[in-house]
């Protein structure tokens, strides 16, 4: 796989003239994964819709190789629609075919293929909505395979995860940068953060972008998150202080 | 006892009357699964009500009830469809608007000097009164809905499972919301006639919910939806006859019952 994403100057929001994200600027090759960090309302959501073309409005360049997938939070999913978790699966193939037409059984194979792949081979006929919140969001990246994507854009993909299931999912995520795909973040947990190759703060604009020992120090974050970041005694730690608004 | 069974049937008229409700419960039953997975049966209620001044007006000009029934609920689903757009006020607030102003319009119609008695029956329906020729047409409208939502079915799953990313799963959430309030509004002229405009939204939903209530796979409860539509309608005209009651009042009363049979059942596996 060969992906490539180089983005130049990107400012997108939602009303134009009104940015959410500036001036934001990536080179990720193939094989490399990036955590992007910032504060609720920083504009991960809105970096990641503009990468997915869905962005209202906005400004610079987007250079894309391999097709982008995006995974959304579990917690957003429907948990009462009636669907298993091949069909779930399945839907990554939708795109590949016109609308009027019936799936093939290449289809189904991949969809069953990439439910394997994430370890769910044996769940496939479980309803979706009495999956766990860890095998949930595995069932959300098997779809984002089955749609053959090169990039894989995942929206606080640990977010309502029990601690064992993130650690799953995170190297899943790393086996699936491994085979070559880019794979990027959303996250406002420093220390998964981490774990990536590269982390990007944003704070609506570029805070900075290089790798965890370069990006996460004491300066940078604070620049990051501003006044929602409270300093431990020891001075060693910093959490973050989330504003939940919903 | 089979006597008991095939009494209400013997006649043409009630045989017309069972074919007739059979088709609408086969085709109401699934459409509602998708109404109800999109949640938009306030906007099916809506857009059955809203169809008045259509039904009214041509039933004062003369034409065939289709007809204004087809103008009634174009327009409506339109007006719901922009309603629903606005973004400066809620979806609801939106579509109780146009809906209030569509229903006035048709009570000012319907209460004219010159309009004819015939409120009622736009109203709830007959379906006693169907001809050989309305079942024609209804089989021929069931037939190409039930085409349509089998063609449209993957773009109404994705949208409805992941309204914000289906554009990204190759569905558009624009397109595809007006494609089913399209088919509701097709399904409730089919309907329109048997049930009334104020009753056809019973079948609809009713069989619907009872079905997700039974069953987690989606093919199961798009059937599951049309059989209980098509027993809903059957049962209506048995309770209409033996207990001489209004035959689509009858019909809504059964679908509802349908629901209240599912809530009793264990939760769906």
């Amino acid at each position: 796989m060969d992906a490539a994403l180089r983005v130049r100057g990107l400012t997108a929001g939602y009303v134009p003239g009104v940015p959410a994200i500036e001036d934001v600027e990536l080179d990720i090759a193939g094989g490399h994964s990036l955590a992007v960090l910032g504060p609720n309302g920083g504009g991960k959501t809105t970096l990641f819709r503009a990468l997915l073309g869905q962005a209202p409005w906005r400004r610079g360049e987007i250079e894309v190789r391999g097709a982008l997938a995006y995974v959304p939070q579990t917690e957003r999913s429907r948990l009462d629609f009636p669907i298993d978790a091949l069909g779930v699966a399945l839907m990554g193939r939708y795109g590949t075919t016109p609308w009027y037409r019936r799936l093939s059984r290449a289809d189904r194979r991949a969809a069953h293929a990439a439910l394997e792949r994430v370890g769910l081979g044996d769940h496939a006929r479980t309803p979706y909505g009495e999956l766990s919140g860890g095998q949930r969001q595995r069932v959300l990246i098997a779809r984002a395979l089955a749609q053959e994507a090169g990039v894989l854009l995942l929206d606080e993909p640990m977010s309502g995860v029990d601690r064992p299931s993130a650690d799953r999912v995170l190297a899943l995520l790393a086996e699936l940068r491994d085979e070559g795909r880019i794979v990027l973040i959303s996250t406002h947990d420093i220390d998964h953060a981490r774990r990536f190759d590269g982390v990007l703060c944003i704070n609506r604009t570029q805070i900075a972008c290089g790798s965890p020992q370069d990006v996460l120090n004491a300066e940078v974050l604070a620049r990051t998150y501003g006044a929602e970041l409270v300093r431990l005694g020891d001075g060693a730690r910093a959490i973050v202080v989330q504003h939940h608004t919903h | 006892m089979v006597d008991a069974l095939t009494d209400p049937f013997a006649q043409s008229i009630g045989q017309r009357a069972l074919v007739e409700v059979a088709l609408i419960g086969a085709v109401a039953g699934p459409l509602g699964v998708w109404v109800v997975l999109h949640r938009q049966s306030y906007a099916a209620e809506s857009l059955a009500h809203a169809m008045l001044p259509g039904l009214v007006g041509a039933a004062l000009l003369g034409v065939p009830l289709a007809l204004g029934a087809a103008a009634g609920l174009l327009l409506a689903a339109l007006a719901i469809a922009a309603a629903q757009r606005q973004r400066a006020i809620e979806p609801d607030v939106g579509v109780a608007v146009a809906v209030t102003v569509l229903l006035g319009l048709g009570a000012v119609l319907a209460l004219a000097p010159d309009a004819p008695q015939r409120l009622g029956e736009l109203l709830f329906g007959d379906p006693l009164s169907v001809s050989h020729d309305d079942l024609v047409l209804s089989g021929t409208g069931a037939a190409v809905v039930l085409a349509l939502m089998a063609a449209l079915h993957r773009p109404l799953a994705a949208c409805a499972f992941d309204p914000e990313l289906s554009a990204t799963l190759g569905a558009s959430a624009r397109a595809t919301g007006l494609a089913l309030l399209l088919l509701l509004a097709a399904t409730t002229l089919l309907a329109v006639q048997a049930l009334g405009n104020l009753l056809v939204i019973a079948l609809i939903v009713a069989p619907a919910a009872a079905a997700l209530r039974l069953t987690r796979q989606l093919g199961t409860a798009l059937a599951a939806a049309g059989a209980l539509g098509v027993l809903s309608g059957a049962a209506g005209l048995y309770a209409s006859y033996y207990l001489e009651i209004a035959a689509g009042a009858a019909i809504a009363l059964a679908a509802l019952a349908t629901f209240l049979l599912a809530l009793l059942s264990p939760r769906r596996a």
